[in-house]
């Protein structure tokens, strides 16, 4: 079976942020992720990636938003890659060495902004930001990304290095929130609404991200 | 017919750049490793993007990058993230 033959897990949650309330002193409209999407985290596939895979899973998550857009006008969309999928493909983009196929390598925005392109053809914007501190600063262009184009955002840092994926925006300058949807949940399957309550999908605000970490957003621009 | 290619070179939050004269035949690999050379970064843990924020695909020459992307590029950290 070859890689693009590869099925989605069946077990997969869409759309996990729907039914989310907006923060609690809603500092304005929030806006969310366009279309719909599978929420790939730690283990779902079988593939023990704790401890390492949490930027694959996010890109799995943005691979089947654009796959499920593709839908729309394909008969025959790529399903999102496994990650061995993706390391080859970094492989073969000679961004990476031939050992990093089957290693725990971490990955990150870059990595993912390739593979979306290598992948679907989508490019990705990267924006960076050299501190937690500066996140404010760049509401504006993320909510514009999302009443606009409506792709989930992947952002990474070096301090804080654990994936997250953001998938909406609320509020303004200092007092603003992004919307999380954490790919280190592992364990028996839940529904949204337990994923929210337990905290994997959550909104959080800017002033909880590290000022000592710089920032990276890989925001996919899809067009229609 | 035009061998050379040159192009400019900044930090993502300044304006002060290096200039770079490359063969169009240089694999963007190696464009890489010598803009990080000089700045003084890692070459494997930067990235270069096109001035508009574009992930490049490493596996091109610099004068097929140049005629897609325009000679003002930029480096980056990466991130990388796994825990």
């Amino acid at each position: 079976m070859s890689s693009a033959d590869h099925k989605m897990p069946k077990s997969l949650l869409k759309n996990v942020h729907e039914g989310l309330a907006p923060p609690e002193d809603t500092p304005g409209e929030s806006v969310t992720v366009r279309g719909d999407y599978l929420y790939y985290h730690y283990v779902c596939d079988g593939v023990d990636d704790r401890g390492w895979g949490c930027a694959y899973r996010t890109l799995q998550s943005q691979c089947s938003w654009v796959h499920f857009k593709q839908k729309q006008t394909s008969t025959n969309p790529r399903h999102p890659p496994t990650i061995l999928d993706i390391q080859r493909a970094l492989v073969e983009m000679q961004d990476k060495p031939a050992s990093f196929a089957g290693s725990r390598d971490w990955i990150g925005s870059v990595e993912v902004g390739l593979c979306i392109d290598y992948f679907y053809d989508v490019p990705c914007k990267i924006v960076h930001i050299n501190s937690g501190r500066d996140i404010p600063d760049k509401i504006p262009e993320l909510t514009e990304h999302f009443q606009s184009i409506g792709s989930p955002v992947m952002m990474g840092g070096d301090t804080d290095n654990s994936s997250k994926g953001i998938f909406g925006v609320c509020g303004s300058g200092k007092n603003s929130y992004l919307l999380i949807v954490d790919p280190h949940y592992h364990g028996a399957v839940q529904d949204p609404l337990a994923l929210q309550q337990n905290g994997w999908v959550k909104w959080q605000h800017v002033e909880e991200f590290k000022s000592d970490s710089f920032y990276n957003f890989c925001l996919p621009l899809y067009k229609q | 017919m035009r061998t050379v290619s040159r192009t400019r070179i900044l930090p993502v939050s300044t304006q002060l750049g290096i200039i770079l004269s490359v063969p169009e035949a240089t694999p963007f690999t190696a464009v890489l490793k010598f803009a990080a050379e000089e700045f003084r970064v890692p070459p494997d843990t930067s990235a270069i993007i096109t001035n508009d924020g574009i992930g490049i695909n490493p596996a091109q020459t610099a004068g097929n990058v140049f005629l897609k992307h325009g000679s003002e590029l930029r480096i980056i950290p990466r991130d990388r993230v796994g825990c």
